[in-house]
């Protein structure tokens, strides 16, 4: 079970090495550390080292969610309101609910400098809870902040905006909901994309929207379901190009970039954006809307994905069960990136590249799979598959009364569907295949 | 007007109705000036940070807790308050055996936020049954009318008895006396007819959100609305409480 293999608390040592004949890259190694965290009490004063070095952490890892136009409902972009949350904030920051990254990989991740995400080191987490620990410590540490918004985070040129046709009103209340949008692409010719990001509404705090994932429709199939105009309320695969083939943006981490030299390339004909809300207390309508940012003549090796998903899934009532899925490689590629969808019936992930020699690699896993949190991996140094390699993708699937979010008492058969009855957890992996041939899968 | 305050520790033994805090109002807040329960606490002399400004503190409390005394609003400045009017509100000032619910809410937390259009319905759930309902906002820095803005944003300006519903609690009057540390916080006080009363739950209103960034897809257990039916029925509450979830109140002490 992944909640038995996973160690609960890592330090993080970078460093370069080459595993296994399957993949080679830079890799962050985990190492299990057995002792909890200080009790506030306890802890150090502030060095002059920590707080030079915090306001910097905190601009890079919480004001980018939480400035003053930032998608985080809670904000602190002066001095005296970090004071007044501060014990809000010491909380979620002890206990690694914030930054919200709890997908983690083994490698280093290309978000994490613009968006915020990526978990904090332990001497980062330690200085962040020094300058939070009193309101003397917090002006020390936060004198002033600069706001993180002054500064564009990606620097790429917007190749155009695409905004969904139809809007949703989301209900205030309720659980997540999923539903799929269709946009029309105007341009004739297939366009080469670096990412996405995503155009906030009037007030980002407000808005309902959580996740957004991606994938090309070509033939204007989704039109077909959605005979209303108001959206298609299904998921967003478009026959076997799984949703967030494209990428996915989400509330912690709106801006999706692809590592420098790939590109997603996206043909003429419809973009599909399924969108997963959350109510907020109030009736919102939304209409998604994304920027396209545009890829470098030097991007060109192109972006392509593989779908792990149970088929068919299913878990009995009370059970809770490991999901294996293996998909072989059979050409040589790089992993680009990770993207995981699910209900609330996924409780983590773990994703394993196994060489032919039988050599195992940890790429990623999420313990804590929260679907309103979680945000794409794309690592920053894209790893090497070998053909004849197997990924493994490990789902923990979690139908029993002990998962604190089962909405059945007594709990039901899980099959697959839309939430809250079913589970459609997917893991989506992007790949660039390292010839020109198209990838055969 | 010479009337005290106080801060509780809370009293808890096995039985629901002694866990109760006993409830003594001053001035400010109910006017009425309550008598102490000597069962949970006894008062000790005040000091004064203003001659105009009475405060006191728990029975055995330290130096330092006594050297940061609670301030209380002034007649000027009265708290808690309506939220329409700013006009005084005696919030347990109703008959002995009356039920008073209080919930805390804020402007920016989103768990309070996401459970609005739950409190509207166990507001009238409660009004509906001669409970009285507040929706309490403890904020320390924000003015009415951003208060209110809120409440017209999710639809409590024009909720069932909002005029009554709404109040600001600046001086965080209400926080202490119901002893909650997170918004949505809620709290039921059965009233003693001198303005004072006893706290017989104090916990969370729904299981909505079982821990920060957790929300389930449904309410599985309406805690607070079932508190409030309990106590109608003359039954002592299950203990313990289940606590509440969301975002800490920011403290003015």
């Amino acid at each position: 079970m992944l909640h038995r293999i996973f160690p609960l608390k890592f330090s993080f040592a970078r460093v370069s090495v080459e595993l296994c004949k399957a993949i080679r890259f830079s890799v962050v190694s985990f190492s299990v550390t057995s002792s909890a965290a200080p009790p506030p009490n306890e802890l150090p004063s502030p060095t002059a080292a920590d707080i030079a070095n915090i306001a910097d952490i905190f601009v890079a890892r919480c004001l980018s969610c939480h400035d003053s136009d930032g998608p985080a409902p809670i904000r602190f972009d002066n001095t005296a309101a970090i004071v007044r949350h501060r014990a809000l904030m010491r909380a979620l920051v002890d206990d690694r609910s914030m930054p919200p990254a709890s997908a983690e990989s083994t490698l280093a991740l290309i978000d994490s400098a613009h968006t915020g995400r990526g978990a904090l080191s332990e001497d980062e987490r330690t200085a962040l809870l020094n300058a939070l620990h009193s309101e003397a410590s917090v002006n020390a540490a936060f004198p002033e902040i600069a706001s993180a918004s002054a500064t564009p985070k990606v620097a790429s040129p917007s190749a155009g905006r695409v905004i969904a046709r139809g809007t949703w009103s989301v209900p205030a209340r309720g659980g997540m909901g999923i539903r799929s949008f269709y946009a029309p692409l105007d341009h004739q010719a297939p366009i080469r994309l670096r990412g996405w990001r995503m155009i906030p509404p009037e007030n980002p705090a407000r808005s309902p929207i959580r996740y957004v994932s991606l994938a090309a429709d070509p033939a204007r199939a989704s039109r077909i379901l959605d005979e209303n105009g108001t959206g298609a309320e299904a998921m967003g695969d478009v026959g076997q190009v799984p949703s967030g083939s494209l990428g996915a943006l989400s509330r912690t981490a709106p801006e999706f970039m692809l590592p420098a030299g790939f590109a997603f390339e996206l043909p003429a004909g419809d973009l599909v954006i399924e969108t997963t809300v959350e109510p907020i207390g109030r009736e919102v309508a939304i209409q998604p809307a994304v920027e396209m940012l545009t890829a470098q003549p030097s991007d060109t090796r192109t972006v392509e994905a593989l779908a792990a998903r149970v088929v068919p899934l299913s878990v009995a009532a009370g059970e809770r069960v490991d999901r294996i899925v293996h998909i072989e490689i059979t050409r040589e590629l790089d992993l680009v990136g990770v993207v995981a969808k699910g209900g609330v019936f996924l409780r983590g992930f773990a994703v394993d590249v196994v060489a032919a020699d039988g050599c195992r690699t940890p790429i990623a896993r999420d313990r804590d799979f929260r679907m309103n949190l979680t945000a794409p991996l794309v690592f920053r140094n894209p790893p090497e598959l070998s053909k004849g390699s197997i990924i493994e993708v490990r789902f923990d699937l979690d139908n029993t009364r002990e998962n604190p979010l089962q909405p059945f008492d007594p709990p039901r058969p899980l099959a697959a569907g839309l939430p809250p009855e079913g589970e459609d957890a997917a893991i989506v992996l992007l790949v660039a295949p390292r010839d020109t041939q198209r990838l055969q899968q | 007007m010479d009337r005290l305050i106080r801060t509780f520790e809370p009293h808890r033994s096995g039985v629901a109705e002694h866990w109760c805090r006993s409830i003594a109002l001053t001035s400010l807040l109910c006017v009425l000036g309550c008598s102490a329960d000597s069962r949970t606490t006894s008062v000790s002399p005040t000091t004064h940070t203003d001659s105009s400004v009475p405060t006191a503190v728990a029975s055995g409390a330290t130096e330092s807790e006594v050297s940061k005394p609670i301030t209380i609003a002034s007649a000027v400045d009265p708290s808690p308050q309506s939220l329409f009017d700013g006009t005084a509100v005696r919030a347990l000032a109703g008959p002995q055996g009356r039920l008073v619910t209080l919930v805390f809410v804020s402007t920016e937390c989103p768990i309070a936020n996401a459970m609005l259009p739950d409190l509207v319905e166990i507001a009238k759930h409660a009004s509906e049954r001669g409970v009285a309902f507040h929706l309490v906002y403890p904020s320390t820095w924000q003015t009415r009318e951003d208060l209110l803005a809120h409440a017209r944003e999710f639809g409590l300006a024009t909720a069932t008895n909002a005029r009554n519903m709404l109040l600001a609690d600046p001086s965080h009057t209400l926080v202490h006396l119901a002893g909650v540390t997170v918004v949505p916080e809620a709290a039921i006080f059965r009233c003693d007819g001198r303005g004072g009363g006893e706290l017989v739950y104090r916990g969370r209103v729904n299981d909505l959100y079982v821990g920060i960034g957790r929300r389930r897809p449904s309410i599985s257990s309406h805690d607070l609305r079932d508190a409030i039916d309990t106590c109608l029925a003359g039954q002592p509450l299950a203990q313990p409480f289940p606590k509440a979830v969301g975002c800490f109140i920011e403290s003015s002490r």
